[in-house]
Order: structure tokens, then sequence, then C-alpha cells
């Protein structure tokens, strides 16, 4: 048997785990205490406009004299938790539909998983795009589009597992006693599923920062939470590629959005290794 | 016995479709049909226990999971206290899932791993909400002394992985008594377990069914086993019962030649093996494809490898001696 335990010591073998874990808290410590790193706050006008690298504005200052550095800070919280939570939403939707068809199979399966085929051949980003321009930028409307647009690929992974635990005796025995089948899924299947639905989550928040990051970029995201993706668009909207600025107005945002998402995804792949037996290689032999 | 049977079951089938490999398809032809339960009719008295016996593959376990409600039959009746449960009123089958009580051949798959044996045990009344919190342990603790677990507080937190396959299998039979059933189904009990730790679930079987007034299925390939726990036996083959009667009956008087060559195996297996030719001819015995002619046919040795079965259109079983039936009319 597979415990929490067991899975966190092979996770610790596994290096690019670690690197990822060590990468994302540091993140999330950055994010949780931006308020008392971040030099000024990231919505007033503390400078001239468009200043360049000083001693008081270590990034410089963007074309209506808000301090970069005190942005990007206060943008890792924005980024991280639209990546967080429109992963989770799409999780929960997945978990729903993953195991309805996993556990009923038959006809509801073939139906939900032509429609997990479907959403996984559509290419998703305009899909996103038209949604997200229609409902209007806002943060929960972004943590929306993208929850609601990528549950196909967690549903599958979850529906797979449902099957393998649901031919095992246990849960048959469990059928006989009476079980409903609400009490069999939360007993019995939801338990050894669970450590398959985190690495999903970890997974699905690499992907979402992405995406959140590229909506932003195209200028559908919330202007009064700005995310790294936000900061990039008015960079861009204010030819900071045509000038100088590129460098410490462009870059730095790039450069974060890429570690945290490489970040996640070595957490994420490497859980999904121990946890998916069909992924598993000799992690931590 | 004047009453009523406790469970009547009547014309049973189930037929299974399996897909075949490439090389066996033909056009237009990717399944075949397994006929794991064809046609089973029998009944059950309160207090008695009855053996099904049969091969490997000849519906066993199917008819067992067709009583448990696990797998629906295609056709067929199944009369438990005077109500059909086959039917579509939901509250009867609910209760009659309450009345029955299966223990399976594998201990290690039918118990959840994850679970302490408190609450495996206590699972039955958890599901069917009879039961406070608090009550728990102490409920869990008189069905473990009951089963052999001594002493019961020792085992209470315990995983299944902590146990051996026997102890395993006594907390099956726990969590199917929890809910006080009528009927206990045993699905080779023992077949998995060491030859050392049988005796004594059989012996724990046994007790329980007279202590607690239980009737009982009760499934092996082993004759000898069938004739220590039952008072009656069915032989099975293909799907059929081909043999059904009293226990000493069955045993010392078979009647069919596949029941003979069964008792045969068991009493003597030298002279079994030695003179196998007289008893069984090697034929498939897989329930595929049957004609309306005795099922055995094809490994009959009856009438000098002839068998007169062939023409046999009936199904129906022959009583040769009161309650002594039997499929095949010309092989004794
Ligand atoms: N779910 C299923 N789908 C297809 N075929 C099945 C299924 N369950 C059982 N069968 C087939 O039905 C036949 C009877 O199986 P069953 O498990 O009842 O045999 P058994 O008498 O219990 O054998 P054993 O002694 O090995 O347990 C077999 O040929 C088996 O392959
Ligand atoms: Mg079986």
């Amino acid at each position: 048997m597979k415990t929490t335990n067991n899975v966190f010591r092979l996770f610790l073998k596994g290096k690019a785990g670690v690197v990822g874990l060590v990468i994302l808290s540091a993140f999330i410590l950055v994010a949780v205490f931006a308020p008392l790193i971040s030099p000024y706050p990231p919505y007033e006008r503390v400078g001239t406009p468009f200043e360049q690298p000083s001693i008081k504005h270590l990034l410089g200052t963007n074309d209506i004299g808000q301090d970069i550095l005190s942005e990007i800070i206060y943008g890792t919280r924005i980024s991280l938790l639209i990546g967080i939570l429109s992963a989770g939403v799409s999780l929960v939707i997945g978990t729903i539909v993953g195991m309805t068809a996993g556990y009923l199979g038959g006809k509801v399966d073939a139906v939900l998983m032509r429609a997990v085929d479907l959403n996984l051949v559509i290419p998703m980003l305009p899909l996103m795009i038209l949604l997200a321009a229609f409902l209007g930028p806002s943060f929960w409307n972004i943590v929306l589009v993208i929850g609601i647009l990528s549950w196909a690929s967690p549903a599958r992974v979850i529906r797979s597992q449902v099957l393998t635990i649901k031919n095992k005796g246990y849960v048959e025995a469990v059928e006989v006693l009476g079980a409903k089948p609400f009490y069999t899924i939360v007993k019995h299947i939801l338990p050894p599923t669970m450590s398959i639905i985190i690495s999903q989550l970890i997974l699905m928040s690499s992907r979402a920062i992405l995406t959140e990051a590229s909506l932003s970029f195209l200028g559908l995201g919330d202007p009064t939470q700005k995310s790294w993706g936000i900061i990039l668009y008015y960079a861009q909207a204010r030819s900071a590629f045509l000038t100088d600025a590129w460098l410490w107005w462009i870059l730095p945002p790039g450069i974060l959005i890429t570690i945290l998402v490489i970040s996640f995804a070595y957490i994420g792949n490497t859980l999904e290794e121990i946890v998916n037996p069909r992924l598993r290689r000799n992690v931590g032999k | 016995m004047a009453d009523a049977p406790l469970l009547t079951v009547a014309k049973v089938r189930k037929t299974f479709r399996q897909k075949l490999r490439w090389s066996e398809r033909k056009l237009g032809d990717d399944y075949k049909n397994v006929f794991a339960v064809d046609d089973v009719s029998f009944a059950l008295e309160r207090g008695e226990t009855l053996g099904i016996i049969g091969e490997s593959g000849c519906g066993k376990s199917t008819t067992a999971r067709i009583l448990v409600g696990l797998v629906r039959p295609d056709s067929g009746s199944i009369i438990f206290q005077g109500k059909e449960i086959l039917g579509n009123r939901a509250s009867d089958v609910a209760a009659y899932r309450k009345e029955v009580q299966i223990v399976f051949q594998d201990p290690y798959e039918y118990l959840n791993p994850r679970m302490r044996l408190k609450d495996i045990i206590c699972e039955p009344l958890v599901i069917n909400g009879n039961i406070q919190d608090n009550r728990k342990t102490a409920i869990a603790e008189e069905l473990l002394d009951h089963v052999g677990l001594n002493p019961p507080n020792e085992y209470l937190n315990r995983f299944t992985h902590e146990l051996s396959g026997g102890q395993r299998q006594r907390v099956a039979i726990a969590r199917a008594l929890a809910l006080r059933p009528k009927l206990l189904i045993a699905d080779e009990p023992t077949s998995m377990l060491d030859v050392s730790v049988r005796a004594g679930i059989l012996n724990l079987l046994r007790s329980l069914i007279l202590e607690h007034r239980m009737s009982m299925i009760f499934i092996t390939h082993d004759i000898a086993t069938a004739g220590y726990m039952c008072d009656r036996i069915a032989v099975m083959y293909k799907g059929r019962i081909i043999e059904i009667g009293k226990r000493d009956e069955v045993i010392n008087t078979p009647q069919h030649p596949y029941t003979k060559a069964l008792v045969q195996v068991c009493d003597n297996l030298q002279g079994f093996i030695s003179e196998r030719e007289h008893y069984i001819l090697d034929g498939e015995v897989d329930s595929f494809e049957q004609g309306g002619h005795c099922c055995f046919a094809p490994g009959c040795v009856c009438r000098d490898g002839e068998c007169h079965c062939q023409d046999q259109g009936s199904q129906e079983l022959i009583e040769v001696s009161p309650e002594h039936f039997v499929a095949c009319a010309h092989c004794h």
C-alpha cells in the first residue's frame, strides 16, 4: 500500500521534484510577504514615468511612474493565485467527470469521454480568448475561463484510476453490503485517487499560470489586479520593446513566469511518476 | 421444514459475451457466448447447507454473484422468503441484500487495505445506518471474538496487511455476520488458504451456521470438503446443475458419470489416474456453444464412448430416488 509518507519519501529522491519544491516555496514566500519585501506600494505613482533602473527604483518605473519591482513582487501573488485557483476549478470539474465516467461506465462513460476527446482536440487558447473577451476582464472571470476549459486531461487521468479501483474486490464487497454509489465513491474510491488528484492539480497549475499570462498579455486580464502577464501587456502597449526598457520591464516578469511554470511542472511530473503506476519509472529505486 | 423454502432459484441464466482474439474471429462475429450459468434451479431450506461443486469455470462464482446481486441474470427468478427479488421493487432488493451475505474466495482482495479492522467490520452497519459511533468498538470486539480472533482489542485497530490469510478470512466472515444474515454464501472460502488453517475456517463456518440458524450455500471444487460441510450437494458442469441430492446419496451412489469421476478422484486418486479413461474423456471444459443435448457428451465415457444422450433434448433433471436428481438419463 502506498501511504502518503511513502509518496513523500519517494518524492524526495527525485531531484527535479525537490528543485521545483524549493523554487516554488521561494515564490510562495515572496507572495505571502509581498508587503514586507516590496519597496513601494505597487499601485501608487512613486516616481516619474519611464525612469531607468537606479538605486531608488531597481527595475525603473513604468509609464505612469509606478515602481516595476514592486509591481512584480505583488504580481507573484496574483499569478500564483490565479494559477492555483483555476487549476482547482478544473480539478473539481475533472474529478466529478472522471469519477462519474469511471464509476458508472457504459453510455455515460462513452458520452463523457467523447466530450473529453473533443475538449482535448480543440485548441483551447482561441476559445479562452473569445470567452474571456465576452465575459470581460476580471480576476474571477479569468479563473473561471481557464478552469472551465481545462478539465479534460485531469478527467481522463482520474477516470483511468477509478477504473482500476472499481474492479478491486473490496469495492464489490461494499456493493454487496448495500452501499450507495455516493458512499462507495467517497469512502473507497476517492482516497486512493487523492494522490493522483493532487499531482494533477499541480500540473494544471503550471499550465494555468502560463495561460493566464497569455490571456493577460493580450489585454484580457484584470488591470486592477496586476499579474505578471498584465505587466507584460502594459510594457508591450507602451512600446517597451522598442526601447531599452525591455531589459527591465519585460525580461524580469518573463523569466519569472518561466521559472514558476517549470517549478510546478517539475513537482507535478515527479509526483505523477510516483502515483501513476503507468508512468512509474525507477523513481528513487 | 414444513414451510416454504428460504430461497428458490428457478431457471436462472447468465450468458457473457467475450470478445474473441483476432485469430479466432469469423466474418461478422467478434464475440463468443459463454453460458456461465445455464438454466440453474434449486431450492434451499431454512438452516440447510447446500454445496455447489464443480471444476474451475463451471459457473459457481457467477451463481454466487447473481445471488448477491453483483451480476444481473439474463432471465430466471429468485424468490427469497416468498418475495421475487429480480423484480424491480428497490425496497425488496435492499431488504434482501441485508439478509444475504457472502464470503469471497480471496481474502487479500476483498478487504480494503486502507481501513482498520474495526471500520471494516462495522461497515455493513454504517452503510445500513444502524450504528452509533461509540458502539462501534463494542460491536467490532464482539464480532471479532465470535470469529475466533482473540483477544479482540488487539485486532481492532490493525490494517489487513498485518494479518495472515486465515485471519483475513475470519475478518471477512465477521463482516458478513454483522448484519445477522439469514443466508451466507461462501465462495471457495478456503481455497486461497494454507492447508493448515483450512480446517479452522471450515469449523468456524459450521459452528456459526448452527449457532445463528443460518442457511449456507457453500461453493467448493473439492467433494471431500463439500461432504464435510453440506447437507445437500449440487454438482455443476458447464453452467448447469447435472446432479443434486442428499450429501450421502451423491457421494455414495453418484449417478452422473461426471459425479462418478469426481468421487473417484477423491476416493482413490491413484486408481483414477491409472484408469482415467473409464471415467472421463478429455474434452473442452469451456461453457461455450452447446446444443440442446447433454452438456457432458464430449467428455462422457458411458456406453463405450458413444453417448446416447446426444438425442436427449430435455434439460429437466430426472428424479432417480427421492430428492436425488440427475441430468443424464442413460448413464446409470
Ligand atoms: N464478467 C465476465 N465477463 C465475461 N465472462 C465471464 C465473466 N465472469 C465469468 N465469466 C466466464 O464465465 C465462466 C464461469 O466463471 P465462474 O467465475 O463462475 O467460474 P467458477 O466456477 O467460479 O470457477 P473457479 O473455480 O475458477 O472460481 C468462465 O468461463 C468465465 O470466463
Ligand atoms: Mg470462482
